[in-house]
């Protein structure tokens, strides 16, 4: 289609080709409650019409670059002129130019390849398929890339703490919304990484920091297994993370039956057979449940994996054990930086402003900043452009 | 580096991360047998008898308790010789009440008191009591109690309730030593005694520096902490000796304050 | 200034802080006890005084020469031989220090958890973190600083919650002890204020010079009211005499309290203390990293990082009784008062001796 009018020197044209494409539905993996069903598409252009749609300013620019020796694919960068700090955008953009692969079949490849610590188990971009996430993403200053053939875009930078928090924490009033939070945070961070650690640290060297009214019950449980009882943690961990790599593979018809399967064989049978005592059964259910809490599935990995160290350090040192990889991993989120930006803000360099939206999430009038993380050009939200 | 040096550092470092481990001092919890109550009395030589119960986790057994005793001139070695009779690794770290016999405090317990003392894993909040008779006879006579618990949980129950009606004052081994060291103020414990069925409360042990001078029954105890400035909560009972109706009048006390002079 | 060494003035101030009541709290209300009867937190009070005077005129020789450290001044007020003589004792001081801070920790660990794991097996774990931090920078060890305050947060909670177990009668009459005995624990008193020399260490490092003074006094104040407080709760719970026999009072502390549920929280007490104590010893490891760089002007290497890591934990494996430990620390502390001298030496010294001065000296 072409466009040429006789006030412009210039004509304009576009595509209008018809191509088969997936229809608009809602992401498998980001449901929720009180936000739109939508998400995004393997289209580039119907990503970028959506945001479009959501954004009408002219200040949302798309920078493209095409990526891929052999498969072309273009990879746009999106902002919003005038809150995004442009510095940030030059350094992304020029990262992103200097990418050399012969394709990328996902923007994983992408990601790993412009990341500042390759080394680290902390994801340093925030994956979404949600339009809205991207819109609020947009609003606080922060940088879109956007891959041909992927519905994932990528948001840049991030902190530590945007990988606990939802659309629907926003959406809704904003005590529920803090509560929300903190049952989320709590079950993530707490239960999720120390719950097992601690099982271990206490049954192994530390027998006379458990309770009372546990002591009896707890021996009596243990004294019919034969394995210490971080080798008994780690049965039911493996097969755990098992069940949970098969549950993706398979279809939903046989995946309802395994799981059934998997309750009955991890529960009562094992306890029976004296493999496992019950009470680990109680604390390998409740960190597993815990640790789907957590909205971003790299954030998940990441803590399973501190799980399985928290889990070795205390078997081999107890509570000391504990303490010490604690320590290590706030060493390492404090060092972190998201596209240069200090990934464990607003804790570690504090930041009080920012505080407000971390554990709890304080009412909207209160936010009338924007979050310094992406140093926006432009603090206060509203009209000053 | 090359290849098969790379290879032979990773395994030199996974030997030393299973090798440099704090295994020396695991205590695998089902492998320990927790000392809930421990009684100390003399015998005739003027030795200790160290006694003690531990709870018996399996179920094959029938008996829920483990009562050994041994004796030995010094407690640490006392501890020791019980370590050579029970299956298990003998711990003393749920202590929940040290018993020990009228002759014993009688004669002194500050010796004992610093043993605990010194070893960190110890609770320094253990109970401390006196018994009048032997602790080693109680705790065998509790085997047959049929209608209790066992007998570590019974024994602490009993002196939590009771001292919730300041029938019997709060001392844990920690209060003891301060009120030892500090020689102005003199220490108090729970006094009990023991038969076929029970096991009753009966009031203080009053002690000067480390030794038992007397005891105080229960409702002596509850004017005791009114003059001490706690709480009470206690009722004391007044006869009549008259063939009345009325044959005596029971008083509630709920607070008492007070205060006193020095002269 | 290096990128990576960069720090706020208040990121020093909790530097400081934590450097200074790490590790020393933890004996401190025992030593004094000994010394001077119930009336250890008066001593504390006054050498408290006495270190907010000489911290401030620390930073006011530092502000004299506007963007240098310690031995950049001692080598233009000394010459250059003398002045990397002293730089190079200050140096070993600082790695003697971290080394002797390791050592504590490992005794205490010792005596409280681990009674029979060896020392140096217990050494690389706890070094673990701190060998990542310092190879980080200051940035990163002054930032972890504020997330260790978390540890003083629950100790003052803890001594609230045992307000109920005190006899306040323990702490009376006050002064009972007299002037004599209070002046000679004033020296006791005041090795919990050592560590304030260290900002003569990263002061080219602070961003904020001109809030240096004003943090840098703050920081000596919370000190003094947090020894303070744990020396009068100690003495409160426990009495003088109990108090003076006992080897880790802060410690003992914790197992006094009888929890609801979990009865037994020193596990959980002694190991959140112990994240203090690491960030002590960790602030020294940095300034004696730091130091070394700057005066023998080595450039990082992990090659030379590594033999330091192992040069501190071999020193730390010297002593293992507690306390042989004690007598070190108390050696330690004096030859701390003396750099602390040293310092004021050359204030006094750079009122004559002009060259370097800034302008707005």
């Amino acid at each position: 289609m072409v466009f040429v009018s006789d006030v412009l020197p210039y004509g304009i044209s576009c595509k209008n080709t018809k191509e088969d494409k997936r229809n608009i539905e809602e992401p498998i993996s980001e449901k929720n409650l009180r936000g739109s069903h939508e998400g995004f598409i393997e289209i580039l252009d119907t990503n970028l019409s959506m945001l479009r749609r959501r954004i009408h300013s002219e200040k949302l620019k798309f920078k493209a670059v095409t990526i891929g020796a052999t498969t072309r694919q273009t990879v746009v960068i999106a902002y919003i002129e005038g809150i995004a700090n442009h510095e940030i955008v030059d350094a992304l953009f020029d990262k992103i130019s200097r990418v050399e692969i012969d394709g990328a079949p996902t923007i994983g490849y992408i990601e790993q390849l412009i990341i500042s610590h390759p080394n680290s188990i902390f994801p340093q971009y925030m994956t979404t398929e949600r339009p809205d996430k991207a819109v609020s993403a947009l609003l606080e200053g922060r940088i879109l890339i956007l891959q041909e053939g992927s519905p994932i875009v990528l948001i840049a930078p991030v902190t530590f703490i945007s990988f606990f928090q939802t659309v629907d924490d926003y959406s809704k009033m904003w005590i529920h919304g803090s509560f929300l939070r903190l049952i989320r945070l709590f079950g993530a961070l707490v239960i999720a990484i120390y719950l097992p650690a601690l099982y271990i640290a206490l049954t192994s060297f530390h027998y006379y920091a458990v309770p009372l009214d546990l002591l009896i019950t707890l021996a009596e449980s243990r004294s019919k297994v034969p394995f210490p009882p971080i080798i008994e943690i780690f049965i039911l961990e493996i097969t755990v993370e098992m069940i949970r790599e098969a549950a993706i593979r398979l279809p939903t018809y046989i995946g309802t039956a395994i799981t059934l399967f998997a309750g009955l064989i991890v529960g009562e049978a094992a306890v029976q057979a004296g493999i496992v005592s019950n009470l680990v059964i109680v604390i390998v259910g409740a960190t597993a449940i815990a640790s789907y809490v957590i909205p971003s599935d790299d954030m998940s990995l990441a803590i399973r994996i501190l799980r399985f160290i928290f889990t070795i350090a205390a078997a081999i040192f107890g509570i000391v054990g504990i303490v010490s990889i604690t320590v290590l991993t706030i060493a390492h989120l404090i060092r972190l930086d998201s596209l240069g930006q200090p990934y464990f803000s607003p804790f570690s360099p504090r930041v009080i402003d920012d505080l407000k939206d971390t554990v709890l999430r304080l009412p909207l009038k209160f936010m009338k900043k924007r979050p310094k993380t992406a140093r926006p050009q432009d603090d206060i939200r509203g009209e000053n452009f | 580096m090359g290849k098969v040096k790379k290879i032979v550092l990773f395994l030199a470092v996974l030997q030393c991360i299973i090798i440099l481990s704090g295994c020396w001092d695991q205590k695998i919890f089902e492998e320990t047998g927790f000392i809930l109550s421990l009684g100390l009395e003399l015998n005739e030589d003027g030795e200790l008898i160290y006694s003690a119960t531990m709870p018996v986790v399996e179920e094959e057994i029938e008996q829920d308790i483990e009562v050994l005793y041994t004796t030995a001139p010094l407690l640490r070695e006392a501890r020791d010789k019980i370590r050579n009779t029970s299956g298990k690794r003998v711990e003393g770290g749920k202590t929940q009440q040290i018993l020990f016999s009228r002759e014993l405090a009688e004669k002194g317990i500050d010796e004992i008191l610093d043993v605990f003392l010194r070893s960190p894993e110890n609770p320094v909040l253990a109970n401390i009591t006196v018994v009048d008779g032997s602790p080693l006879e109680m705790l065998q006579l509790s085997l047959g109690y049929k209608d209790k618990t066992r007998i570590g949980f019974y024994i602490s129950n009993l002196i939590e309730q009771t001292r919730k009606r300041t029938s019997t004052p709060e001392t844990r081994i920690y209060d003891l030593a301060v009120l030892l060291h500090c020689k102005t103020i003199d220490p108090i414990a729970t006094y009990m005694k023991y038969d076929e069925q029970k096991v009753e409360i009966l009031g203080t042990a009053l002690f000067k520096e480390d030794k038992m001078v007397g005891d105080l029954n229960v409702t002596d105890t509850g004017i005791l902490h009114a003059l001490m400035g706690k709480k009470t909560n206690f009722s004391y009972y007044y006869r009549e000796k008259s063939n009345d109706i009325k044959r005596g009048i029971a008083f509630l006390f709920r607070k008492l304050t007070g205060s006193s002079k020095e002269k | 200034m290096t990128e990576n060494n960069t720090i706020t003035a208040k990121q020093m101030m909790r530097f400081t802080f934590v450097c200074q009541t790490g590790v020393g709290v933890i004996n401190l209300p025992a030593l004094l006890a000994r010394e001077a009867g119930h009336d250890g937190w008066i001593s504390v009070a006054v050498s408290g005084i006495i270190a907010i005077f000489l911290a401030s005129l620390i930073v006011v020789l530092l502000r004299r020469y506007s963007d240098k450290c310690i031995f950049d001044i001692t080598r233009l007020i000394f010459g250059k031989i003398i002045g990397f003589i002293i730089n190079a004792l200050l140096c070993i001081y600082f790695f003697l220090v971290a080394s002797s801070g390791l050592m504590m920790f490992l005794n205490y660990l010792k005596i409280t958890l681990f009674p029979n794991t060896p020392s140096i097996v217990m050494a690389p774990l706890t070094m673990l973190p701190s060998v990542y931090m310092v190879w980080q920078g200051t940035k990163t060890v002054a930032r972890f600083k504020s997330i260790a305050l978390f540890s003083y947060i629950l100790v003052i909670i803890y001594i609230i919650l045992l307000i109920k177990e005190m006899r306040f009668s323990f702490l009376l009459p006050v002064g009972e002890s007299g002037l004599p005995a209070l002046f000679s624990s004033l020296k006791t008193g005041f090795f919990a204020f050592i560590g304030l020399e260290l900002i003569a260490v990263f002061y080219p490092e602070i961003i904020d010079k001109e809030n240096a003074l004003k943090y840098h006094v703050r920081a000596n104040v919370y000190t003094m009211l947090f020894v303070m407080l744990v020396v009068a709760a100690c003495t409160a719970l426990f009495g003088e005499n109990f108090l003076s026999v006992l080897n880790t009072p802060l410690f003992n502390l914790s197992r006094v309290f009888h929890a609801p549920i979990i009865e037994r929280v020193d596990v959980y007490m002694i190991s959140a203390w112990l994240l203090a104590v690491g960030c002590s010893t960790r602030a020294y490891l940095m300034a004696a990293y730091y130091s070394m760089e700057k005066v023998f002007k080595l450039k990082k290497s992990r090659i030379f990082y590594a033999l330091f890591i192992c040069a501190d934990i071999g020193l730390s494996q010297l002593i293992t009784d507690i306390n042989k430990a004690f007598m070190i620390l108390g050696i330690i502390g004096w030859v701390g008062i003396g750099v602390i001298i040293l310092i004021i030496l050359c204030l006094v010294l750079s009122m004559f001796k002009k060259n370097g001065v800034a302008e707005n000296g």
